[in-house]
């Protein structure tokens, strides 16, 4: 933000865990912004930091890391962001290294890989209090001088203590910047890099810096390489040299940076932390509940039923306001425009009617964002990725692909924006790829009311609930044989390292969870709801255009006597079915042909695109009973049970056969029926071609399936 | 490594998970959770009762 006054840029960054979050909010007091780094999925927070003495800074929250060996999109991002290569984005004038005090070695790594980066670092050591009631005693001032000089200041950011000093320590370092003690490399690694850089730059043509020489090494992820422009012919012989020097002088070159950083630390932290008595770990109490071999995955189980039940349950009532919201509006709206009826129509069916379908989904999305935000700064998602890592391993997904396919059955946009907690980019990906298969509430009402219509009255309830909860499982039966087909065959990964850090339970801080809540939830509104605004603009003309007043006339000739809102519906119906989107759905309607479906179902398939759940009110306009039509609307079924093909082979007969019904129900579970959806899709993994995958892939195996299921039933019955 | 898991820590196994993998291990004041595939990556010595253990060099 250039509106700070020096314009001056400082970089939170540390472990996960640390509470780097909590200090951030702390420091910024909720003055945020939420944007995207250019060409990746990886939201960059930043909010503007009072340093207290006239001065303010712009302070920018990157994510969460425990080594500059990038990994992930997310550890590339805070390595670009530190060295100053994102195009459009300035080099941070510091670096605030959050710091968990519990566990001061591991933690330190980072900072002294940071180090070699030469920014002036500022160290808050975070959760202060958690040492202080474990006995550990950290003598600040010793650490300080240790590391050069440079600013160390113990926070509790959950409590808000020691933020004022982490404000001044940021003053401190801007103002006298100290370079924080580095590493003494041993004089063969020191060499290595030597040779590397200077490689490196005469290939490149560019000066290489000695961290960019520690990546080049190190790392066997080709990142730096590849952002350097250095070939892979030319810098083969020289890496390989290079690292055989390393293994000659007694490290293995993998290995080596950890090694001489923690043998670096294990000098600075002598003496820095005396241990006296304190209360053991209240985590590993919890644990032998929550993490016991029988009672965990039960305990698991019902937190998760419970969590994802209420996500329902307390939705519920909002939806129902702002279903009855939606209506009220409509009904303001539209009687003023009576004598326009093409106004009257955009505005009710399209504008408010489309906005209205998404919004309705908006308080289940608050809530389930809700929840995995306590689950994730509780400690308990973790836990949960642990108990399941087995179950998703073997076909390429991760403990970490629980939470997103568990999220889908509520909606898939969510969840497909929470598949960024998974490191391993594969598993992203294929995680992302499933996540659509989960029976989303969307899928709720088509099966509510084929079941209610068909279903119940004629079997019973019994087989209505087998048919529902057999529809929600579908989708999970093709999920996991696509998942391994798509790792094993497809992307070709071989199992990836797993490596969790199980993090010391806590409470979580409501403002922190409510207001990435608010977070996510914006950032749903504005990718999502553009998508399905546009499409449902679309998706309206399609069926609204053209209207010839001939249409209207014919109909109401035909029936003089008719009730006034019969002949409405009917006049709606003809409509419909002569505008563009009946015409379409007539002509492709031969495709739909072994599904059973006939045009006007036809019709209300290609018109859900938007939502799926539009079907219904589709159906509603198409069967001549009006658009307010509802999943349990009576006027509904008994049109749709009443409803029989006119013509071809099955003429007489009802369309509504229970194979048809099963078939279209099939169909629902398995297409991809949802404009945003896709939309996510190709954000999230970065391009069109995925989404368009996922789009040909599961509508072909939605037709694949309907077919079988309609060929079958309708043979055995 | 990035962990903090060194030649010569001293490793102590929490737990398993319920189906047998990850394991959950304690090392450095954290507990960690490795598949047994990464978990075989590892050289210890149970001799005694101070088990030490370090990579081996691949």
């Amino acid at each position: 933000m250039s509106n700070s006054a020096a314009g001056l840029l400082v970089a939170l960054v540390g472990n996960p865990n640390t509470g780097k979050s909590t200090l951030f909010n702390a420091l910024t007091g909720l003055r945020q912004r939420v944007g995207n780094y250019p060409g990746v999925t990886v939201a960059r927070k930043s909010g503007i930091c009072d340093l207290g003495d006239g001065r303010k800074v712009e302070l920018l929250d990157l994510p969460g890391l425990y080594s500059l060996a990038a990994a992930s999109p997310d550890e590339q991002v805070v390595i670009d962001a530190l060295s100053g290569n994102i195009v459009g984005a300035r080099r941070p004038d510091a670096v605030v290294l959050v710091v968990d005090a519990t566990n001061l070695l591991r933690n330190l790594f980072l900072a002294s890989q940071v180090a070699e980066l030469g920014l002036p670092v500022v160290i808050a050591l975070n959760q202060a209090d958690v040492a202080k009631e474990q006995g550990l005693r950290i003598d600040t001032g010793l650490l300080s001088r240790r590391l050069g000089g440079v600013p160390v200041v113990l926070t509790s950011a959950w409590q808000g203590e020691g933020i004022l000093d982490v404000r001044r320590g940021i003053a401190r370092a801007l103002t006298e910047p100290a370079p924080m003690k580095r590493v003494s490399w041993p004089t063969d690694i020191a060499g290595a890099l030597a040779e590397v850089a200077a490689a490196a730059a005469a290939d490149t043509g560019r000066p290489i810096t000695e961290a960019e020489a520690q990546r080049l090494l190190f790392d066997t992820n080709p990142s730096t390489a590849e952002r350097l422009g250095w070939a892979l012919a030319r810098r083969e012989k020289t890496l390989r040299v290079a690292r055989d020097r390393v293994r000659h002088s007694g490290y293995n070159p993998m290995a080596a940076e950890p090694l001489v950083h923690y043998a670096h630390l294990r000098l600075i932290l002598e003496g820095v932390v005396a241990e006296g008595l304190g209360k053991a770990g209240r985590s590993a109490a919890v644990d032998r509940l929550l993490l016991h071999r029988f009672l965990g995955p039960v305990l698991f189980l019902g937190i998760m039923l419970g969590f994802f039940g209420s996500v329902f349950w307390l939705a519920k009532f909002p939806m129902e306001w702002i279903q009855a919201g939606v209506d009220w509006t409509k009904s303001i709206v539209a009687p003023p425009l009576d004598a326009y009826p093409m106004l009257q129509s955009l505005l009710a069916d399209g504008i408010i009617g489309g906005v209205g379908a998404f919004l309705v989904f908006l308080p289940q999305i608050l809530i389930l964002f809700l929840f995995i935000g306590i689950l994730e700064d509780s400690g308990y998602m973790a836990r949960a990725a642990f108990i399941m890592d087995r179950l998703f391993s073997w076909c390429g997904l991760n403990g970490k692909s629980f939470v997103p396919l568990l999220s889908g059955f509520a909606c898939a946009i969510p969840s497909l924006l929470s598949t960024r907690t998974i490191e391993d980019p594969k598993a992203r990906l294929a995680t992302a790829f499933v996540v659509p298969f989960m029976s989303c509430s969307a899928r709720f009402p088509v099966y509510a009311l084929m079941c209610a219509a068909f279903i119940g009255p004629v079997y019973g309830p019994g087989w209505q609930s087998v048919v529902m909860i057999g529809m929600h499982c579908v989708g999970l039966l093709f999920a996991v044989p696509t998942a391994f087909v798509l790792t094993r065959l497809v992307l070709k990964v071989k199992p990836q390292p797993f490596v969790l850090e199980l993090p010391r339970y806590q409470m979580p801080k409501s403002r922190d969870v409510l207001w990435r809540m608010w977070q996510n939830a914006a950032e749903f509104v504005s990718r999502a709801g553009t998508v399905i605004f546009a499409i449902t603009i679309i998706v309206w003309a399609l069926s609204y255009f053209p209207r010839d007043p001939a249409v209207a006339e014919r109909i109401q000739a035909a029936h003089p006597t008719a009730a006034p809102e019969v002949v409405t519906a009917k006049i709606q119906a003809a409509y419909v079915e002569q505008s563009y989107m009946g015409r379409f759905g007539k002509a492709v309607q031969p495709v739909f042909d072994p599904l059973g479906f006939d045009w006007k179902i036809t019709v209300g398939v290609l018109a859900s695109f938007p939502a799926r759940e539009v079907i219904v009110s589709t159906l509603g306009v198409t069967y001549s009973v009006g658009e307010g039509a509802e999943a349990d609307s009576q006027h509904l079924r008994k049109a749709m049970q009443d409803a029989k093909w006119s013509e071809g082979p099955r003429a007489g007969t009802p369309i509504f056969s229970l194979a048809a019904v099963l078939a279209l129900m099939v169909f629902f579970a398995l297409c991809s029926q949802c404009g945003p959806t896709v939309a996510t899709l190709a954000q999230e993994t970065g391009g069109w071609r995925w989404a368009a995958g996922s789009f040909v892939y599961m509508t072909a195996l939605a037709w694949l399936a309907g077919t079988a299921v309609y060929q079958v039933v309708s043979r055995l019955s | 490594m990035a962990l903090g898991l060194l030649p010569g820590m001293i490793l102590k196994l929490i737990r398993k998970a319920p189906l047998g993998d990850p394991l959950a291990i304690e090392f450095g004041g954290q507990v960690v959770s490795l598949r047994l595939a990464e978990a075989e990556n590892l050289i210890v010595d149970v001799s005694a009762d101070c088990p030490i253990q370090r990579p081996r060099q691949p």
